[in-house]
């Protein structure tokens, strides 16, 4: 804006310059011919006692700020107004057809406009008077002569003044114009000292505008930005209030300004989703800590009973007491596991893994849960299948399946592995009467049971989880899918 | 007195049992709300010890049908969940009290017996017949200023009859609230522990019989010299 308003001023100043300046040249292509019809005068040795007061142009005033001086080729010491005093005015050396325009400053300090001119004079032998009598012609002759000599043969003026000559030039560099003629050299001046105040006037004037209109355009940019920005602030000062406490708040967008409308939208989706994960996580907590009160008072319950009736104390009690110890262990560690693989903290270390053995091999540990439920189990798995990945991580995908379906299978039920060489990589499937189709969603939830009351037993609801993550690290993904009351979960590639 | 403790968690049942048994109550376990409602239908408990989330039938549930069948147990609610709403949930249902896990386990054993005393609307914890007193809290009897020590099972017993002192007690209440499911229907074993007890608080020649016996109806624990 400040810029703006300094090229407007100057643009302003030079205009106006311009027009002074185009006003004194105007001033000074009229003073011409005044000026050589003295200088023309004085060479004929004519009293400029004839001359009427504005035949002088003000060229005798010493206060009147014009001047000029003129040279014939011949000469060196120039004709001066009287006005001009002992200052001197360059001789030109440069000459244009309409006169050459000029500032210069005078010996006393005053800047003048000069215009530089040469014209020529007729031949000193051609009679000058009106009869071609002797003697000094009279002011009527010289008028008539001066009005004349541009030769373009147009009538006089009507009030008999003389007028500017048009300015016809010698030629260029000051060479000599036709045989007989004479070329004089004239330099008009006019003082710049009105033009220059009028300037300085000028450019005072545009300061202070300037100043003015920078100073009101910040008041009214100020006001126009604190009145469109308002929305803007207090959309802000509302967003500055919201914590975690209050991520139900939702912008009333509709009385937004539309620019500010994306934004409350935008803002409103992103408190959604901030409101689900700070759901998902306090939750989190509360299973989490659901999860280790039992344990916990299960530990202290036995400690104390062991300390106030040490009668009591068992072999079992200790053992109970490593059971729950490592059940307590077992979550910590999933749940360390759990924040390494959601924060790809874990590096992946893949390795040829022949499908078939590996599988068997997971197994193993679960068998005997499964042979005491009367759980079948059948491996539909290709001996020659191998895979390049990160064994680590699929066991703990794979066990967490296979522990799953022995703990939770229906009784007396089969268990199917499969694995084809194409589609799923791997998929598990097993009777699950007591699941329904809105348990589908949470499996893979940390901390989710089917039933919620159950404390005991190796599983804390992390298994499912944990393998999920896993499946992610290895760029795969489970999916569960309850069909005909059997549910199968599969790990499938994600180009699949 | 008489305990049911329903608790899923085989671990903290048994120390609890272990711990109630201990301090003079006879306890029944139960590892889910189902055969929990059976017991506490099938028994007159003076407490009911539960926790809410229980396999088959939760503990909300399970105390709701109790309640709506008439049966005015108190019920100490034991739970993992601790959120106000979890509480006042708990309590709204008929529950006496809520402690939530982990606790300490004099807490547990401090509020049963204080439900107890609630059951025979008794606000202190020293009962008090003729010159027989009974602290319920320091597990302590002492006659006429003698001290007199007891084991648990008969300590139960005696508490028994004194919070119930002057009303007739039948051999079959003493064995539901002193007594779990081992004993046997067809044992003489409250005849004989009321002939031991009966020893026991004569602390000496003078000291006037309090525990009489009602033929065919039961005992009555009352001090007739007043």
């Amino acid at each position: 804006m400040g810029l703006l308003w300094g090229a407007a001023g100057v643009v302003l100043f030079q205009a106006v310059k311009r027009g002074l300046e185009l006003q004194i040249d105007s001033d000074l292509r009229n003073l011409v011919g005044p000026a050589r019809f003295i200088a023309r005068a004085h060479s004929l040795g004519i009293p400029q006692q004839q001359f009427r007061g504005s035949d002088l142009a003000g060229f005798n005033d010493p206060d009147g700020r014009v001047y000029f001086a003129a040279w014939r080729s011949a000469e060196d010491t120039p004709v001066r107004s009287k006005s001009l005093g002992d200052r001197t005015l360059p001789r030109p050396k440069r000459f244009a057809s309409q006169g050459v325009f000029r500032d210069y400053e005078l010996a006393n300090g005053e800047w003048v406009r000069t215009l530089s001119v040469r014209s020529q004079n007729p031949p000193p032998g051609r009679p000058v008077g009106p009869r071609g009598g002797g003697g000094p012609p009279g002011r009527d002759e010289f008028s008539r002569m001066e009005t004349r000599e541009p030769g373009r043969g147009g009538p006089p003026p009507e009030d008999g003044r003389p007028r500017a000559w048009p300015l016809r030039p010698g030629r260029e560099g000051g060479a000599e114009g036709g045989p007989g003629h004479e070329s004089v050299d004239l330099v008009l001046a006019k003082s710049r000292r009105r033009i220059d105040e009028t300037l300085q006037l000028v450019l005072g004037g545009i300061g202070f505008t300037g100043i003015v209109a920078a100073l009101a355009s910040m008041l009214l940019v100020r006001l126009a930005l604190e009145s469109g920005l308002r929305p803007l602030r207090n959309l802000g000062d509302q967003t500055a209030g919201i914590d975690t406490g209050a991520l139900d708040h939702r912008f009333a967008t509709d009385i937004l300004p539309v620019e500010l409308r994306p934004i409350g939208v935008r803002l409103n989706d992103l408190l959604a989703r901030l409101q689900q994960g700070f759901e998902r996580e306090r939750r989190f907590g509360a299973d989490l800590a659901h999860e280790l009160r039992t344990p916990v008072a299960e530990l202290r319950s036995m400690a104390e009973v062991a300390m106030k009736w040490p009668e009591q104390t068992t072999p079992e009690n200790y053992q109970d007491l490593l059971a729950i110890s490592e059940r307590m262990q077992g979550t910590i560690e999933n749940l360390l596991r759990l924040a390494r693989l959601e924060n790809r903290a874990s590096v992946r270390r893949d390795e040829t893994v022949r499908l078939s053995e590996f599988l068997s091999e997971c197994w193993k540990p679960f068998s005997e849960r499964a042979a005491g439920r009367g759980l079948r189990v059948r491996f539909s798995v290709s001996p020659e299948i191998s895979l390049a990945t990160d064994p680590n991580l699929l066991r703990t995908i794979a066990s967490n399946l296979l522990s799953n379906a022995a703990e939770y299978a229906e009784a007396d039920s089969e268990v199917t592995v499969e694995s084809a060489g194409s589609g799923p990589v791997l998929s598990v499937c097993n009777a699950a009467p007591h699941l329904s189709d809105d348990d589908i969603p949470h499996l893979f939830e940390r901390l989710w049971r089917l039933d919620r009351s159950r404390t005991s037993g190796s599983h804390c609801g992390l298994g499912l989880a944990l393998a999920k993550a896993c499946a992610e690290a290895l760029d795969m993904r489970l999916t569960a899918e309850l069909k005909d009351g059997r549910l199968k979960i599969s790990l499938t590639r994600l180009a699949q | 007195m008489r305990v049911l403790l329903v608790e899923d968690s085989e671990r903290l049942r048994r120390s609890l049992t272990t711990a109630l048994k201990s301090s003079g109550y006879a306890v029944d376990g139960a590892g889910d709300g189902e055969e929990g409602l059976w017991l506490a239908r099938a028994h007159d408990y003076d407490v009911l010890v539960l926790d809410i989330m229980l396999p088959g039938l939760d503990g909300l549930s399970l105390l709701a049908s109790l309640r709506k069948e008439g049966n005015e147990t108190p019920v100490l609610f034991l739970t993992a969940r601790d959120a106000v709403e979890d509480r006042v949930a708990g309590l709204r249902q008929g529950a006496d009290d809520y402690l939530v896990k982990p606790f300490a386990l004099e807490e547990l054993l401090a509020r049963v017996e204080t439900l107890t005393r609630r059951r025979y609307q008794k606000r202190t914890s020293m009962v008090r017949v003729g010159d027989l007193e009974l602290n319920s809290s320091a597990k302590t009897v002492s006659r006429a200023g003698n001290g007199i020590q007891l084991a648990a099972r008969e300590f139960a017993l005696l508490e028994y009859l004194m919070l119930r002192s002057g009303q007739v007690v039948s051999r079959t209440e003493i064995e539901e609230h002193i007594y779990d499911d081992l004993v046997s229907p067809m044992s003489n074993v409250v005849d004989s522990a009321i002939c031991a007890l009966r020893k026991q608080i004569a602390v000496g020649s003078d000291s006037r019989p309090l525990i009489h016996t009602r033929r065919g109806q039961g005992y009555v624990l009352e001090d007739r010299a007043t």
